[in-house]
C-alpha cells in the first residue's frame, strides 16, 4: 500500500499525515509515498516523515519516496534534513 | 501498487523529463531560451536525481548531483551560457540518457568519469574543454576511477572531490556558495516549541536568510522524539547556518526581530565549518508497540492509499479549476513568526503542476473497445428507428452527436505528440555526426502533432532506420557538399503533419539525392528488374524498398546492418501506413510516412457492389459521381479512365478487383468514387451508395486473415458485416482477385 502526498503539506496537515504514517508502521508495511504532487511542505510535516522513516527503518520496514516534487526536495535541502532516500 | 510498479513509472517520468531536456537544448541552440529554459532543464535532472536516490541508483544519483551543480550554477547566473557550455551540457544529457537506460535495464553504468570530471571543472569556472579519452584525464583520477567503478556513493563522491579539489573548492556544495575556507557569521537557530502555532514556519526563516546567501550547515534533530509520541504541531528541529561575512549583523538578526522566544546564538568566525550530510533521523529508542488501530477517519492531508492494482500511481488530489497552489513563502504566517519583509530576491513564481493521471493502457483499450461497441449499437439503433419511420426524432440526433464526441474524447486519451519520438532524433544525429564526420543540422517541425499512441510506440525504428539513412546515405560529405557550392552542413528536416485524416511524417535531406542511374543498375545487377525494363523516376526510385536492395559501396555500420528499406515499408504498412519519396539528384530526397490516426474508428461511405456491402474511408474520397458517356474513355483491352474536369484517372471496378459476382463493370451504369491514394486521383466503380457513417474497424487479421485490397471489417447498423477497402492497396492493384468474392 502507498501513500500519496496532498500538495499542500501545512501544520494542519500534519497530524493526518502521521496517523497514516503510524497505520503503515503498526501493520509492519513497507511504506511506499508517491510525494508527486507536493507544492508545498512546511516544517511539522518534515518532522513528521522523518520520524516515520526512523520509526520504519528500526522496525525493518522499507521506506520509499517516490517521485519527490521539487518542492518536496527544496524544503528537505533548506532544512538539512533528509526524508528521501530509501531504506 | 508494488515499489518495481513505482520504479516503472520513475522511468517513465525519466523519459518524459530527458525529452524535455532535448527540447529546451534545441532551444539553446537556437539562442530562443530564457531563464525558465534552464529552470526546466535543472528541473528535469533534480527530478531523476531524486527519484534515483529513493530507489538507490547511486551511479544515477552521483552523476546526476555533479550535473545539476553545472546547472545550477547557469540557472543563477554565476556562470554565463556559452556556446562551449551548451555543448557540454548536451553530451552530459547523452550520458545522463545512457545512465538512466544502465539503470533502468539493470545493465552497467556508463563510465562517466571523463565527463564528471569535465563537468567539475566547468562548475569551477573552467572553460569547457572538448571531450577526451579517459586515459588523458588527471592521473589521480584515473588511478580512482577504473572501469569498475565502485558503486559505493561515498566512495563515488569522495573521487568526485578529489577532482574538485585540483580545480576548485574540495566540496563542489562549496562551489554555489560561500568556500569553507571563508570568514563569515555562524548562527544557531532553535525555533521554541510552539513556534508552529497560528500558522508559523521556521523554514521562511530559513529561506529568507537563505536569500541573503546564507547556508544551512546542519540540522539538528535529536530532540524529535518517536513518532507515536510525536506532537505534529510542536516544533523539535534546529539548525546551523552559514552567513556571508558581508551581511551585516544588524540584517541577520532582523530576520527573526518578529519572533518570539528563539534560542539564537550568532557569531563571527574566521572560517566557517563545511556543510554536513542532510541530517537522517533514526530512531533512538525503540518505537512503542503497535497501539489499537484508531477508528477510520477521514485524512485531510493524505489521498487515499492507492489499491494494489495494476494502475499507475494514482494522482495527488486536484483542487478544482482555480488559481494555483500558493508556495510556500506565500503561506500566511503568524504575526509572530513573520519574516521581515525584504527587496531581494523576488521568490520564483510556482511550478506549474502538471494535472496527469497514469492509467493502465489495458484499461484505456476496453474503454475503447467499449466505445467501439456502443457506436456500433448506435447505428443499430438509428437503423432500426429508421425503419420505423423514427429516424428523424431528436434523441437520436442527440446520441449520435453524444457517440461520436465520446469516441473522439476517448481516442484523445490515447493519443500522444510525435515529440515522444522525435525528442530522441536530436541524440541520434549527433551520435551520426561522431561517426560519420559530417556535419547535419536537424530541424523539427510539428512536433506537437499527435497521434495514437499505438502508431507512436511502433514508428520509432522506422524512422530511426530513415533518419540514419539521411544521414549516411542521403547527405555528402563536407568535402563533397563544398565542392557542389552547398553549405558545409547538411539539413535534415523532420516534420508530423495532420493531413486528410491521417498523419503525415516526413524525413527529408538537402544531400545528393537519389541517383536512379545507379539504382537501376544496381537492381538489373541483382536482379531486382530486366535490364530492358522500362519504368518511370518514380519506380526506380521505389526499387530501393526491394529486399536486399542496396547501393551503399561498402555496408557501413550506420545504415547498413542488414535492415533494408523493405523492413522500414513492411514496418509502415504494418500500422496501416504507406511510404513515399521524393527525391531530386542533387538536391535531396524526402520520405513520407502516411500513417492513421487511429486504427480503431472511420468515417466511411457506405457502398454496394454486387449483393456485397462496402466502406470506403471518407478521408480517401474527394467527390462522386455518375458519369456522363462522354466521360469515360476506354484504354487498352479493359482500362477506362474518367475525364474530371480535364484530368484523367484511371478507373477501377471494385467488383473486377476484388472478384465480386454480379457487380457493376460498366461505368455508365455505375457510381464512380473519386478517390485520393498513394498513385494519386482514382475513380472506383461502385453499383450504388448507401450511406454515410462512422463505422468501427474490427481487424481482419485477427479475426480472418489479412486479406490485400481490404483494411479491415465492420458491423452494421442492421448486423450485416461490411469490408473496408483499403483505397491505397485496391488502386495500386491490376489483376482481378477472386479468391476475395466470398471473404465477407
Amino acid at each position: 500500500m502507498s501513500i500519496v502526498l496532498s500538495p499542500r503539506l501545512d501544520t494542519a496537515a500534519a497530524a493526518p499525515l502521521r496517523l497514516s504514517l503510524q497505520k503503515l508502521v503498526d501493520a509492519a508495511e513497507p511504506v511506499a509515498i508517491d510525494a508527486a504532487g507536493v507544492d508545498q511542505i512546511g516544517q511539522a510535516c518534515l518532522q513528521v516523515l522523518a520520524t516515520a522513516r526512523a520509526a520504519a527503518v528500526a522496525r525493518g520496514l522499507s521506506w520509499q519516496v517516490a517521485f519527490p516534487s521539487v518542492a518536496m526536495v527544496e524544503a528537505g535541502e533548506l532544512a538539512a534534513i533528509d526524508v528521501l532516500t530509501a531504506a | 501498487m508494488d515499489l518495481d510498479a513505482i520504479q516503472q513509472i520513475f522511468f517513465q517520468e525519466c523519459e518524459e523529463g530527458l525529452a524535455g531536456m532535448e527540447s529546451a537544448f534545441a532551444a539553446l541552440r537556437d539562442q530562443q531560451y530564457d531563464g525558465e529554459t534552464i529552470n526546466g532543464i535543472f528541473r528535469a535532472v533534480h527530478s531523476i536525481k531524486g527519484g534515483a536516490g529513493a530507489f538507490g541508483h547511486e551511479r544515477l544519483q552521483a552523476y546526476t548531483h555533479q550535473y545539476e551543480t553545472l546547472l545550477d550554477l547557469l540557472r543563477s547566473e554565476t556562470l554565463a551560457l556559452t556556446p562551449a557550455l551548451v555543448d557540454l551540457i548536451v553530451a552530459a544529457f547523452d550520458m545522463l540518457a545512457d545512465h538512466v537506460a544502465a539503470a533502468r535495464d539493470g545493465g552497467d553504468a556508463p563510465d562517466d568519469a571523463a565527463m564528471l570530471a569535465r563537468l567539475i571543472a566547468a562548475s569551477s569556472g573552467e572553460a569547457p574543454g572538448a571531450a577526451e579519452p579517459v586515459a588523458e584525464a588527471p592521473a589521480a583520477f584515473v588511478e580512482e576511477a577504473p572501469a569498475g567503478v565502485s558503486d559505493d556513493f561515498d566512495d563515488l563522491m569522495a573521487m568526485l572531490d578529489d577532482v574538485g579539489g585540483a580545480a576548485g573548492p574540495a566540496d563542489d556544495d562549496d562551489l554555489l556558495t560561500t568556500g569553507a575556507a571563508a570568514p563569515g557569521w555562524l548562527l544557531t537557530f532553535r525555533p521554541p516549541a510552539n513556534a508552529l502555532d497560528n500558522g508559523g514556519e521556521p523554514l521562511l526563516l530559513l529561506r529568507e536568510l537563505q536569500r541573503m546567501g546564507a547556508q544551512v550547515l546542519s540540522c539538528d534533530a535529536d530532540s524529535l522524539p518517536p513518532l507515536a509520541t510525536l506532537d505534529p504541531e510542536l516544533s523539535y528541529l534546529a539548525w546551523r547556518i552559514s552567513v556571508p561575512a558581508a551581511v551585516e549583523e544588524d540584517d541577520i538578526r532582523a530576520v527573526f526581530e518578529f519572533t518570539d522566544g528563539c534560542a539564537l546564538t550568532l557569531e563571527r568566525v574566521a572560517a566557517l565549518p563545511p556543510v554536513s550530510s542532510p541530517t537522517i533521523v533514526v530512531a533512538a529508542a525503540p518505537e512503542p508497540s503497535p497501539a489499537p488501530m484508531p477508528a477510520p477517519a477521514p485524512v485531510a492531508a493524505v489521498a487515499e492509499p492507492v489499491a494494489p492494482a495494476p494502475a499507475a500511481v494514482a494522482p495527488a488530489p486536484t483542487p478544482a479549476p482555480g488559481p494555483a497552489p500558493a508556495p510556500v513563502a506565500t503561506a500566511p504566517a503568524a504575526p509572530a513568526a513573520a519574516p521581515r519583509p525584504v527587496a531581494v530576491a523576488p521568490t520564483p513564481p510556482p511550478t506549474p503542476v502538471a494535472q496527469t493521471i497514469r492509467v493502465d493502457l489495458d484499461k484505456l483499450d476496453r474503454l475503447v473497445n467499449l466505445v467501439g461497441e456502443l457506436v456500433i449499437t448506435q447505428a443499430m439503433l438509428a437503423q432500426r428507428l429508421s425503419e420505423n419511420d423514427m429516424a428523424g426524432i431528436s434523441e437520436l440526433t442527440d446520441l449520435d452527436h453524444l457517440t461520436r464526441e465520446l469516441q473522439e474524447s476517448t481516442m484523445a486519451i490515447r493519443a500522444q505528440p510525435m515529440k515522444t519520438v522525435f525528442s530522441r532524433v536530436p541524440r541520434i544525429i549527433r551520435e551520426l555526426e561522431g561517426e560519420t564526420g559530417k556535419r547535419v543540422r536537424l530541424d523539427i517541425e510539428g512536433e506537437m502533432t499527435e497521434v495514437d499512441k499505438t502508431v507512436v510506440e511502433r514508428i520509432g525504428e522506422p524512422l530511426t532506420h530513415l533518419i540514419r539513412n539521411a544521414v549516411d546515405h542521403g547527405l555528402e560529405t563536407t568535402e563533397e557538399r563544398v565542392k557542389a557550392g552547398k553549405p558545409e552542413t547538411g539539413v535534415v528536416t523532420l516534420s508530423a503533419a495532420h493531413h486528410s485524416g491521417r498523419i503525415v511524417i516526413t524525413v527529408a535531406d538537402d544531400g545528393r539525392g537519389i541517383d536512379r542511374t545507379r539504382v537501376r543498375a544496381k537492381a538489373v545487377e541483382r536482379g531486382i528488374i530486366l535490364p530492358d525494363a522500362v519504368l518511370s523516376d518514380e519506380e526506380v526510385d521505389n526499387l530501393i524498398f526491394a529486399p536486399g536492395f542496396s547501393t551503399a559501396a561498402t555496408v557501413s555500420n550506420i545504415s547498413g546492418r542488414g535492415v533494408g528499406m523493405d523492413v522500414v515499408r513492411k514496418n509502415v504498412q504494418a500500422l496501416g501506413g504507406r511510404i513515399g519519396i521524393h527525391s531530386k539528384f542533387g538536391s535531396g530526397s524526402s520520405f513520407s510516412l502516411s500513417l492513421p490516426l487511429t486504427l480503431a474508428v472511420v468515417d466511411g461511405m457506405i457502398v454496394t457492389v454486387g449483393d456485397q456491402t462496402f466502406v470506403i474511408p471518407l478521408s480517401h474520397i474527394v467527390e462522386s459521381l455518375r458519369p456522363s458517356d462522354r466521360s469515360v474513355t476506354a484504354i487498352g483491352i479493359n482500362g477506362s479512365v474518367l475525364d474530371v474536369r480535364g484530368s484523367y484517372v484511371p478507373i477501377y471496378p471494385v467488383a473486377e478487383q476484388l472478384g465480386i459476382e454480379g457487380g457493376e463493370r460498366n461505368p455508365e451504369k455505375a457510381v464512380l468514387i473519386v478517390v485520393e491514394g498513394d498513385q494519386g486521383q482514382a475513380a472506383l466503380l461502385v453499383d450504388s451508395i448507401q450511406d454515410q457513417r462512422q463505422v468501427v474497424v474490427k481487424s481482419l487479421e485477427a479475426n480472418y486473415q489479412a486479406i490485400d485490397g481490404l483494411a479491415g471489417a465492420t458491423i452494421l447498423g442492421d448486423g450485416r458485416v461490411a469490408l473496408i477497402i483499403d483505397v491505397d492497396a485496391l488502386t495500386s492493384q491490376r489483376s482481378r482477385r477472386p479468391q476475395l468474392a466470398h471473404a465477407a
